[in-house]
């Protein structure tokens, strides 16, 4: 990608050829946010798409800072407001049950029954998501998934650093007490002590 | 974990752990301040229940670092440039903005619509006190049957102006009186006569009265007059402010559909 500063400058007098070099870098991790927060590949997809076009939309008024923070801010409004709609509902209430297999790529390197295990953990990790609080879900993603630091989530958040410590701490205790409970479920090497 | 939640002593303790274990997710992501790593450090020594939460803390933490990225299922990238004023969804800010500060303005034209009112009523009643002494002595003679009702309506008249609510025409109405008090008579005495002449006189003097109180009065009325147009700037304000929070209101939903 060339120069982000001068994609966006570009993007903001109505370029979109350079618009578009933006979203197939962060394309990745918008989807996963998307994806993370939703619970299911189709509506991620929407949120994903919709996240890019309100993008566009509103470049104009970026105005400096963190284009990745600000982009991920769009994309977890545009979850947010997915999430507010009863159709997404049903569908990530019927999707999250079973393992996405878009959701887990599979590498050359590992064996059929490794890519099971993984996917396996993927869909669980994904039905303890879906069972915070989204300021919880949202801060864990970020930081744990994602690889956010605190101060970076709290600009995607719009809030301050002392509170996305709060949420990562519940959301991190929420999970913990999620799997500890269902240790069957969990693949063999990644079940925690109860 | 060995805690007793029963006693007060189980309490304190209860109390004491979830303090050390509020602290570990921080722990584990190093953002302790040193001092405070180092108490804790200290504690998770001791206590094996704290030990065993961090442990299972940090093993999540281990898993959702594990989580594998997925691949985007399409580019995302935009075909063609995308509306840039959808509806009211783009004017959505401006609406806001607009919104604001026709409330803000309607705030400030009523205040002052209030203090204005205030002080003018404290003219007004000002005036109202010079003005509207003897109420009774603002009667007008209606008819005029005699001479003695005339001499009496005249000096009640002679003694005391005409209130500010009195229509600007209180010249007119002894004049009325007195003309109809000379044409009940066919034909005037000499005593009537000079009575009239007497009559005329004050009544003009009266009629040269009669600008201060009914410029009083026009003045009141200019200020009356003034008013509504206050009036219609807080309503037109106050609809335009309604107006433009509804214009928001739907943006705000346009955009969320």
């Amino acid at each position: 990608m060339e120069n982000e500063a001068i994609l966006i400058q570009r993007s903001q007098k109505g370029d979109l050829d350079a618009f578009n070099q933006i979203v197939l870098h962060y394309r990745g991790q918008v989807f996963n946010l998307a994806l993370r927060m939703l619970g299911s590949e189709t509506a991620a997809s929407d949120a994903a798409q919709e996240a890019f076009i309100s993008a566009y939309q509103g470049v104009k008024g970026f105005r400096g800072g963190s284009f990745r923070s600000w982009l991920l801010r769009i994309t977890a409004n545009a979850c947010k407001d997915m999430m507010r709609s009863a159709k997404a509902r049903r569908a990530v209430s019927l999707e999250s049950l079973e393992p996405d297999p878009a959701a887990t790529p599979r590498s050359k390197a590992e064996s059929p029954e490794e890519y099971a295990v993984r996917a396996e953990l993927g869909a669980e990790i994904q039905r303890g998501l879906d069972a915070l609080s989204q300021d919880q879900r949202l801060a864990v993603v970020l930081v744990d998934i994602q690889g956010f630091s605190y101060e970076e989530t709290a600009e995607v958040m719009h809030t301050s650093v002392g509170t996305v410590k709060s949420r990562l701490s519940r959301a991190r205790e929420n999970l913990r007490d999620y799997l500890r409970k269902r240790p069957e479920l969990l693949p063999s090497q990644f079940r925690l002590d109860s | 974990m060995a805690e007793d939640g029963g006693t007060p002593m189980g309490v304190f303790k209860k109390d004491a752990h979830r303090h050390w274990r509020a602290q570990l997710s921080e722990y584990i992501d190093g953002r302790l301040t040193p001092e405070a790593r180092i108490a804790l450090e200290a504690h998770l020594a001791q206590c094996a229940a704290c030990r065993q939460e961090l442990d299972a803390l940090q093993s999540t933490v281990a898993l959702l670092r594990h989580v594998p990225q997925a691949a985007p299922p399409r580019s995302f990238t935009l075909a063609a440039a995308p509306a840039r004023h959808q509806g009211l969804q783009a004017y959505q800010g401006v609406l806001r903005f607009t919104a604001a500060t026709a409330a803000a303005l309607f705030v400030v034209v009523l205040a002052g619509d209030l203090v204005l009112n205030q002080a003018a009523r404290g003219g007004i009643g000002a005036a109202t006190e010079r003005q509207s002494a003897p109420q009774s002595g603002a009667e007008r003679p209606e008819g005029a049957a005699g001479a003695a009702s005339t001499d009496t309506s005249l000096k009640a008249l002679d003694a005391t102006p005409p209130t500010p609510a009195a229509t600007p025409s209180p010249a007119p109405a002894p004049a009325a009186a007195l003309s109809a008090a000379s044409d009940t008579e066919a034909t005037p005495t000499p005593a009537i006569a000079e009575l009239s002449s007497e009559t005329d006189m004050k009544a003009r003097s009266f009629r040269d009265q009669a600008p201060e109180p009914v410029a009083g009065v026009e003045e009141e009325q200019a200020k009356g007059k003034g008013w509504p147009l206050v009036r219609w700037a807080e309503a037109g304000l106050a609809g335009a402010f309604l107006v433009l929070l509804a214009l928001a209101l739907m943006s705000r939903r346009a955009r969320r559909a």
